[in-house]
């Protein structure tokens, strides 16, 4: 133990959450999306499944994994699409970490809090939208975009719960943990 | 079910150094950014097309054209310059229209120099460097082995693919990590791209304002 009291950050078991999430989400970028601008947001898997055993600072450090390794590994780092990941990830994120801390899980489910994430993130990225690219008047198409965030807030809540319940080895990580 | 397609051939990676790759990009950036009306902004964003197909990168026109055309949408409405034709009491203006277009074209642009000038193998100073470093050859290892997954018991090949790559089990041993890429330093030719881009886009974000 440190002096400090607070438990090492698992750099590898970090990195190695973060590489999950980087595969993730060249996985989704690899396949043609039905809808422009649509992404089902499968990078958040890991950052889902972790909020368990990762401590906070372990958990901040695997989104900025995410948000900057996915810009180098998609390209993007330098446009403001990094600029809506970021912004979209860590508002998702608080939204998150907040519910699983401050919620008895009796009360909430995992797909719910990835519920309450997706509509954060969508929040943010409306605003950003509004501000920054296209005006006051993108406001219309709020309704549709929270609309198709709450289906992959949904699915990857539903896909974190299938996998926590199956995965033997998440199982014996958290064990360890 | 769609297939994924096939990364394409990276011609400006042995070209370029990454970091040299990186501040060149930012350059390019703002020439676009800095320059003033839409004419400019087309010319350079075509020029990071170009340079976006030349790194290999997938580049869907398709969705860029919706992403400008959305933009100029959005933007039509706001009475700028002269009137163009009126849409009941709805003034469709010159200056939203182009207002709108330069807008798209910078946004469309700023994705194209990216995907340029970001390379995998961009060295990240500090701890966090080290990390991403890390990082990165975990996610190499997950791409390869990535062909392991399968559709019909996708959990199950999931989890055996993770127990491979970061074993849990009691006594099993992990995987050494790749070794860290070798960064091409940037050649000549490399330099002269540097040279016959920059100098043009400069070029046109000043005369062409």
């Amino acid at each position: 133990m440190r002096p400090s009291g607070k438990p090492p950050v698992r750099t590898d078991l970090v990195a190695f959450f973060g590489a999950l999430s980087l595969f993730f989400a060249t996985l989704e970028y690899l396949f043609p999306k039905p809808i422009p601008f649509f992404r089902l947001g499968l990078s958040n898997l890991p950052l889902l499944v972790s909020l368990g055993f990762f401590s906070f600072r372990e958990q901040m450090l695997l989104l900025l994994l995410k948000v900057v390794g996915t810009g180098i590994v998609n390209g993007t780092l330098a446009s403001h699409v990094f600029l809506f990941s970021t912004g979209a990830t860590l508002a998702s994120f608080i939204v998150m970490y907040g519910l699983h801390r401050l919620v008895p899980p009796g009360v909430i489910s995992l797909t719910g809090i990835s519920l309450a994430g997706a509509v954060a993130s969508n929040a943010v990225q409306i605003a950003l939208a509004i501000g920054i690219v296209y005006g006051p008047a993108a406001g219309v198409v709020a309704p549709w975009y929270f609309g198709l965030g709450t289906f992959t807030g949904w699915a990857m809540g539903w896909g974190a719960t299938a996998f926590l319940k199956h995965s033997k080895w998440l199982g014996r990580l958290r064990a360890q943990a | 079910m769609p297939r994924p397609r096939r990364p394409r051939r990276d011609r400006l990676g042995p070209n370029l150094h990454p970091t040299v790759r990186f501040f060149w990009g930012l350059a390019l950036l703002a020439c676009l950014v800095f320059s003033g009306d839409w004419l400019p902004r087309a010319v350079l964003t075509f020029l990071g097309v170009g340079l976006a197909l030349a790194s290999g990168k997938r580049v869907s026109l398709g969705y860029f054209g919706f992403l400008v055309a959305s933009v100029v949408v959005f933007n039509i409405f706001l009475p700028v310059g002269r009137v163009w034709v009126k849409l009941g009491p709805v003034p469709i203006t010159e200056g939203a229209f182009f207002l709108g277009l330069g807008k798209g074209l910078t946004f469309a642009g700023l994705v194209f120099f990216s995907l340029a000038s970001i390379s995998r193998d961009l060295k990240l100073p500090g701890r966090f460097g080290a990390l991403w470093g890390k990082t990165f050859a975990w996610y190499e290892q997950l791409m390869d082995q990535r062909h392991s997954l399968k559709p019909r018991a996708l959990l199950l090949s999931i989890d055996h693919l993770l127990e491979r790559l970061y074993p849990t089990r009691a006594g099993a041993a992990t995987p050494g990590l790749a070794e860290a890429p070798v960064r091409n330093p940037t050649t000549p030719a490399g330099w002269a791209l540097v040279v016959l881009t920059l100098g043009p886009a400069l070029a046109v974000a000043l005369l062409l304002r």
